[in-house]
């Protein structure tokens, strides 16, 4: 019964799709701020800017879902966009778009495997592959934006082709909700989930936990290098500083959608909202006319926001990447329950396993109970 | 084929001559354990004794480096623990093994979910084969209801449902009892009842000898990696046990001294936080050992911890020496000469990347310090002086801490409380996971605080220590003292009677 | 029977080797690349290159320092170190004119410790996720000080920041002889003082430090103004030398000065190391990328070569640990 009252009721489930209201909130406030921003037009190129970042976010957010991070979205950006750039002369449109994605797909597999097999921090191992693919873009462009005058092909990534969405929206929207299902509803969704959120129990499944965390990194590459294909056709260059600036946003998106930095817990779908309400500010200040130092500060205080808010009501030792102990996990559920108004007694209650009791079975079942423990009168408990 | 039948042939399980040698230490020589299909089989012993080794090598954690094992009479071998899963054992930790935001069916199922052809699960179906095991176990839970929302029992018993699942001929159980309540730990034996009633061989590890007694049918003592004796429990009496697994008798382990009692030192008033505790109050005289008994979930640790300032209270005083302590401040608690051993030793009690001397002198560096800077020879022969007092081992003062046994990790602490000169003290199931003889130490010390004055407060859940040491017993339940039992009345009826009484009347 | 005894005598043998390695292997790891140094080129071993060497360590080890000490009291890293940085540098230039150097000075660092105090609240206090929270304070510090900025430069007036940005006894620039006070009021802090003590118990048991009675959210903030109070002092030194205040000078530091720190051995999950680990670290990083530019490895590949560094230097470390928990 009080289990119950924690998934089932209309203010837990209101609660937990807080998220739509903060996108709403965050409608308002910038339509009220920046009147011209809800104009259709506006709204329109709000989704269509934030697919980039969208569409790195929802790679993020798998990361995330491990428990992991990976800050090397910006720099694989960056390359995959110069690598198709350049290579489309030689190779072609479509095999380069090929490689470009691949070459994103290839920083996934560095950083799975400097995570699952050197066993490196996932902070620093992507801190690590972050400056060190900057610095191949870097070399491989020799500095410059790389501009060639014939890029794009058949689809041009600028002209819409859904409704009024080009391509790079398309691939955000669609590719969150089939991200979305994958997580919620298949086998390998759930798997990926239980190994997020307890990797033990999960090792002690039968599943493979490593497995998993390399899956998600290179998704999130793979869909790093999509986005950054995408987006430098739709500039029609090739850029080895794009992207540094965008892991901010990526990250603050994941954040504010709700997912748990410790992984296991949040929604594809949340982050996709998360997303939209990060894009909104950014388009509403872009409107406004504010400058791109404010706009970071903008931005910066409402990661600030979203993380303080987020941490009240919860415990943890500071900075720790990869969670608490088991045990700090169950003391702090404990006193998260005491603290509920649930007390500990009554959450383990009869009620909720059996239907109800007479009061004399209760008190036969008491006695019972303490002689089986061992409570009799001629032996002693426990040693 | 009857049971019976079964029984008189082939052991379910056999382990045979298990010897096991990790970095300079013999965890297990030549042991040799069987269970039987339908039998419950429970081996008993000290902390180290090499229960959780055995197990570890039955679950494929680890190799032996002799001997074999056999289930059903053919030789087996595991070089993992999936293997040993799919030969059909089972462990059902302590800790547990569940993932807090999935649902009970979908850890039960963990990557087992059943889906069609594209790879999607199949809800109902997940639902319907999740229902399976829990209604055979007869564990009334809702499989949709998710397990971050449960309590210790109910995950507990998701965890067996799972283990079930998966339909082993040997489940092994290693201190389930641990953090449920009476009532959790009662549903759980019932359901150990069906299990074996199935014909499962279930392995029980307990240190909880009352418990051994009333659900084993055989049980096996270990004793130093050794083999003591298995006996059918008809055979023999608890205190059997204890001599089996120690060596000694229970009177030689809990001594008592006579102490004459001074003023009032620790003064409790109207203390609440509710509804985890309410209107608690107590004195203890100088001298005095006042134990605190009741139910694995009564609120006693918290009450303590409310004392001691680690938390917050919303009501009531704190009095030491007739000078009230600040609310929510442990340094206050602690200049005020409170101290306090808590319950989870590795984690609320010791740094355990850090030494021996670094820990002792945890709080009480001011002292050791000039302008800030700590005196690092006075530092050393102060903690020399209390390593030598509670008998460290090994008493290396630059030793990490995390290389010692249970026991004497439990002295670092209490040296780390003793260096504040307490005046009180507060004891938290101060011998919890401890080995017998590390556990008569610690009350030799605590009965020789008490000599020297110190007002002792010591929870613990294990009746035969609270009875043997207290002089006087304040029974909780449901976060209210329930009783006041004098040293002359302790009965465990008694206690059992008031710790069981009250729950659910009180704070409705 | 025989044959695992011996292995596991070859295996402890090993560890062994491999304990030597984790405790020395740094400072071998720095003569060696000293050594490889002066085959590349003749010119490692001049003073001007070694005095240049000192002037990039300099400013990487004031920073380095504060990292440490958020590091080894349990909140894994700072990012808000360039921005600090700049805005310290910007402060200080900028409001000279008006209240003089030292005053200005002091406002500058007044303004890092007040961003660490932010930092501090966050995490100490609200418990929140460092990563985020200085990322964040980052981002909003380094645009208040672009937005101050502007387009206009900004730079150093006066006698004093002259000398400040100039100054050197004998050759050796100011900078190093105000690090080695710092190193060594570091050292005293760290490893002989009360403080230094609570804050590695704090890195190395929150819970257990909280039982003992340690303050430690006050701890925890502590780190993070120390880190504040250094990275400002690093702006007010850089953008001295510099002779202008811009928001890029400290870009990378942040980077650098983690690199350090775990190259130097000191444990990210904190409770650990030791401040020569880290001026060891310091050196490798400054030795390290004087050995690129001689070797003629362009700017662009140092990105590259700086990634594959601190992931290796992280992943021997956790390998050398696994060896000595087992």
């Amino acid at each position: 019964m009080s289990a119950q009252r924690f998934t089932n009721n209309l203010p837990a489930r209101l609660y937990a799709v807080r998220i739509y209201g903060v996108l709403a909130l965050t409608l308002v406030v910038a339509g009220i701020l920046v009147p011209s921003f809800l104009q259709p037009l506006n709204l329109e190129n709000t989704v269509i800017q934030a697919s980039p970042n969208g569409l790195m976010a929802l790679g993020e957010t798998l990361v995330i879902f491990m428990g992991c991070i990976d800050l090397s979205v910006g720099s694989t950006l960056a390359l995959s966009g110069l690598v198709a750039v350049i290579l489309q002369g030689p190779l072609g449109p479509w095999p380069a778009v090929l490689v470009g994605v691949l070459s994103g797909t290839g920083v996934g597999v560095i950083n799975g495997l400097v995570v699952t097999r050197l066993g490196v921090n996932a902070f620093i191992a992507t801190l690590g592959t972050m400056t060190g693919i900057a610095g191949v873009s870097l070399m491989i462009s020799g500095g410059n934006p790389i501009s060639p005058p014939n890029i794009g092909f058949g689809l041009p990534m600028n002209n819409a082709i859904i409704w009024w969405l080009p391509p790079p929206t398309v691939a955000f929207v669609g590719l969150c909700i089939l991200l979305h299902i994958l997580v919620t509803r298949t086998r390998v969704g759930r798997n990926l989930m239980s190994v997020g959120g307890n990797r033990e129990a999960s090792r002690r499944a039968g599943l493979r936990p490593n497995a998993y965390v390399f899956g998600a990194y290179v998704a999130c590459g793979t869909f790093a290098g999509l986005s950054g294909v995408m987006l430098a056709l739709s500039l029609a260059t090739g850029s080895p500083i794009i992207g540094s600036v965008s892991v901010l946003p990526v990250i603050a998106s994941v954040v504010v959608g709700g997912a748990s930095l410790l992984g296991g817990a949040g929604s594809v779908v949340k982050t996709g909202v998360g997303v939209l309400i990060i894009g909104s500010l950014s388009m509403a200040m872009d409107i406004a006319n504010v400058s791109s130092w404010d706009q970071d500060i903008v931005l910066g205080g409402v990661l600030l926001f979203v993380v303080l808010m987020g941490t009240l009501g919860q415990g943890g030792t500071p900075g720790r990447l990869r969670g608490s102990t088991r045990r700090e996990r169950r003391v702090s559920s404990v006193i998260g329950e005491a603290e509920k108004g649930v007390r500990l007694e009554e959450s383990s209650s009869v009620a909720a396993l059996t239907a109800t009791r007479s009061h004399q079975e209760e008190t036969s079942m008491r006695k019972e109970e303490a002689s089986m423990r061992g409570y009799k009168i001629t032996g002693g408990d426990q040693i | 084929m009857t049971q019976a039948a079964e029984r008189l042939e082939v052991p379910r399980l056999r382990m045979l001559g298990i010897s096991k040698r990790f970095v300079g230490v013999r965890a297990l020589t030549k042991v040799t354990f069987e269970a039987q299909a339908g039998e419950i089989h429970a081996i008993v012993g000290e902390n180290g004794a090499g229960k959780s080794t055995l197990m570890k090598i039955l679950s494929g954690v680890h190799q032996p480096d002799e001997g074999s094992i056999e289930i059903d009479g053919r030789a087996v071998r595991f070089s993992g623990p999936n293997e040993s899963q799919e030969l059909g054992i089972a462990m059902v930790y302590q800790e547990f093994d569940l993932v807090p935001e999935l649902s009970v069916a979908e850890n039960i199922l963990l990557r087992r979910q059943p889906v069609n052809r594209l790879g999607f699960i199949r809800r109902s179906e997940l639902l319907k084969q999740a229902k399976a095991p829990l209604d055979e176990l007869q564990v009334g839970l809702d499989p949709s209801l998710i397990v971050k929302d449960l309590s210790a029992g109910q995950r507990q018993l998701v965890q067996i449902a799972q283990a079930y699942s998966r339909v082993p001929r040997i489940m092994v159980f290693d201190e389930p009892t641990s953090a449920l309540t009476e009532h959790e730990a009662h549903i759980l034996f019932d359901i150990i009842r069906r299990l074996k009633d199935r014909g499962v061989a279930v392995v029980y590890i307990s240190h909880r000898l009352g418990e051994v007694m009333s659900i084993a049918d055989r049980v096996t003592a270990l004793r130093d990696g050794h083999l003591v004796a298995t006996r059918d429990i008809a055979d023999v009496s608890q205190d059997d046990m204890v001599e089996l697994i120690v060596g000694r008798t229970i009177t030689e382990l809990f001594p008592k001294q006579e102490v004459k009692f001074g003023e009032p030192v620790l003064e409790v008033h109207n203390l609440s936080r509710p509804p985890t505790f309410d209107d608690v109050s107590f004195s203890i005289r100088a001298g005095e050992i006042v134990g605190m008994a009741g139910l694995v979930g009564a609120g006693r640790t918290e009450i303590a911890r409310a004392i001691f300032g680690l938390d917050k209270r919303t009501g009531g005083v704190v009095l030491v020496n007739g000078v009230p302590v600040r609310s929510g401040h442990v340094d206050a608690a602690i200049r005020a000469g409170l101290g306090f051993v808590p319950e989870e030793r590795k984690i609320d009690g010791l740094v355990l990347s850090e030494t021996i001397s670094q820990n002792v002198v945890l709080s009480c560096l001011r002292a050791l310090a000039k302008l800030g800077i700590v005196n690092r020879v006075r530092e050393r022969t102060f903690v020399r002086g209390l390593v030598e007092r509670l008998d460290v081992r090994p008493p290396e003062l630059n030793r990490q801490v995390m290389t010692l046994s249970g026991g004497n990790q439990q002295k670092v602490v209490l040296a780390k409380c003793l260096a504040i000169a307490p005046k009180v003290l507060i004891l938290d199931e101060p011998t919890a996971g401890i080995d017998v003889s590390s556990k008569a130490e610690i009350h030799r010390l605590i009965g020789a605080l008490a000599e020297t004055g110190v007002a002792v407060l010591l929870i613990s859940s294990e009746l035969t220590e609270v009875i043997a040491a207290s002089d006087r017993i304040l029974v909780v339940a449901g976060g209210r003292i329930v009783d006041e039992v004098p040293r002359a009345d302790a009965t465990e009826q008694r206690i059992i009677r008031a710790a069981t009484g009250e729950v659910g009347a009180a704070l409705r | 029977m025989t044959v695992s005894v011996a292995s596991g005598t070859l295996r402890a043998r090993g560890n062994a080797a491999l304990l030597l390695l984790a405790r020395y292997g740094i400072y071998v790891a720095l003569v060696l690349m000293c050594a490889i140094g002066a085959l590349i080129s003749g010119s490692f071993l001049t003073i001007t290159n070694i005095l240049s060497i000192a002037l990039s360590v300099g400013y990487v080890g004031f920073v380095a320092i504060g990292m440490a000490f958020v590091v080894i009291g349990g909140s894994l890293i700072d990012l808000s170190i360039p921005g600090v940085i700049a805005a310290a540098g910007l402060i200080a230039l900028s409001t000279e004119q008006t209240v003089g150097p030292v005053p200005a000075i002091l406002i500058a660092i007044v303004v890092g410790c007040f961003v660490g105090l932010v930092n501090g609240t966050a995490v100490g206090y609200f418990r929140a996720n460092a990563i985020l929270v200085t990322y964040a304070a980052q981002i909003i510090i380094l645009g208040i000080s672009q937005a101050v900025a502007g387009s206009g430069n900004i730079y150093a007036h006066g006698a004093v920041f002259n000398w400040l940005g100039n100054a050197t006894i004998g050759r050796v620039p100011l900078v190093l002889p105000i690090l080695a006070v710092a190193l060594l009021v570091a050292y005293v802090t760290l490893h002989r003082s009360t403080f230094g003590r609570q804050v590695f118990a704090t890195g190395g048991g929150y819970q257990a430090s909280r039982v003992a009675g340690i303050p430690v959210r006050r701890i925890v903030m502590t780190t993070f103004v120390i880190s504040g109070a250094l990275a400002a002092v690093t702006g007010v030194l850089m953008s001295t030398a510099l002779g202008s205040a811009q928001d890029t000078i400290g870009t990378g530091y942040e980077f650098s000065a983690i690199t350090a720190v775990a190259i130097g051995g000191t444990s990210l999950f904190g409770g650990e190391g030791t401040i020569g680990r880290v001026l060891a670290g310091v050196l490798v990083v400054g030795v390290l990328d004087d050995l690129l530019i001689l070797a003629g490895v362009s700017i662009n590949a140092q990105g590259l070569v700086e990634g594959v560094i601190i992931i290796g230097a992280v992943a021997l470390d956790v390998a050398l640990r696994r060896v000595r928990t087992r």
